[in-house]
C-alpha cells in the first residue's frame, strides 16, 4: 500500500484534513509527502491511505504533483479555492518585496551623495 | 474580618510585611482546567484565568493551532477527522 504516487490524507497536526501524495520513501517509519501540504517528512501513523493512485516519478516537483491531482479529479471545490488564494497573495508579496528593494537602493544613493558633499567641504 | 470577606469564594493568603507583621490578603479563586468534550481528559495549551483576563489575550494564546483545538484532545480529534475523510470517498 505504501508506494510512490499513493494518495492519502493527513490526520494529525495543524494541516489535518488535507490531501497529500507520497513522493519518496525514507525509512520503514518515515515518508516524504507533497501536495496541498508543505513538502516535508512525515510519520506513517499520521496518514490515512486511500485506494487512489497517480503516476509520478520519484522526487517530483510540487507543480507536477498538483497538475496530476487536478487531472484525476481528486480535488474538491474548497481545495481549488485555496489554491487560487495562494496564487493571488503570492503575487502581492513578491511585488511588495520588489518595491522595498527599490526604496533601499534610492536611500543608499542619497546617503552616498551627502557624504561626497561633506568631504568636498 | 469584614462581613463581605467571610465567604469561601475569597481565598485567604498570609503575607509578612517588611515591618515584621503577619497580614491576610484576600484573592479571588481561579476556574478549573479545561477538559475534552468526549473523553474528559485535561486539555493542553489553555490557561486558567478569570473572564476579564481571558478577553484581553490573543487568540493563539487560548488554544492549540489544530482542528478542534481547545475542544477535543488529540486522539479524539484524529478519530473524528478519519470519519470525515472517509465519507468523501
Amino acid at each position: 500500500m505504501i508506494e510512490i504516487g499513493r494518495v492519502c490524507y493527513k490526520i494529525a497536526g495543524r494541516e489535518a484534513g488535507k490531501i497529500c501524495v507520497i513522493v519518496d520513501i525514507i525509512d520503514e517509519n518515515y515518508v516524504l509527502i507533497d501536495g496541498l501540504v508543505k513538502r516535508r517528512r512525515a510519520n506513517i501513523k499520521h496518514l490515512d491511505l486511500t485506494p487512489h493512485k497517480i503516476q509520478i516519478q520519484k522526487g517530483a516537483d510540487t507543480k507536477t504533483v498538483i497538475e496530476e491531482l487536478k487531472k484525476a479529479n481528486l480535488l474538491s471545490k474548497e481545495d481549488l479555492e485555496y489554491l487560487e488564494k495562494k496564487e493571488k497573495f503570492g503575487k502581492k508579496k513578491k511585488e511588495v518585496k520588489k518595491e522595498k528593494k527599490e526604496t533601499k537602493e534610492e536611500k543608499q544613493k542619497k546617503t552616498s551623495k551627502k557624504k561626497e558633499v561633506k568631504n568636498e567641504k | 474580618m469584614e462581613p463581605n470577606k467571610r465567604s469561601r469564594s475569597w481565598r485567604r493568603v498570609y503575607k509578612r510585611t517588611p515591618g515584621g507583621k503577619l497580614v491576610i490578603h484576600f484573592e479571588k479563586r481561579k476556574p478549573k482546567q479545561a477538559k475534552c468534550a468526549i473523553c474528559g481528559k485535561p486539555l493542553h495549551g489553555i490557561p486558567r484565568e478569570r473572564p476579564y483576563k481571558m478577553r484581553n489575550l490573543a487568540k493563539s494564546e487560548k488554544k492549540v493551532n489544530r482542528k478542534y483545538g481547545g475542544y477535543l484532545c488529540s486522539e479524539c480529534a484524529r478519530e473524528k477527522i478519519k470519519e470525515e475523510v472517509r465519507k468523501v470517498d
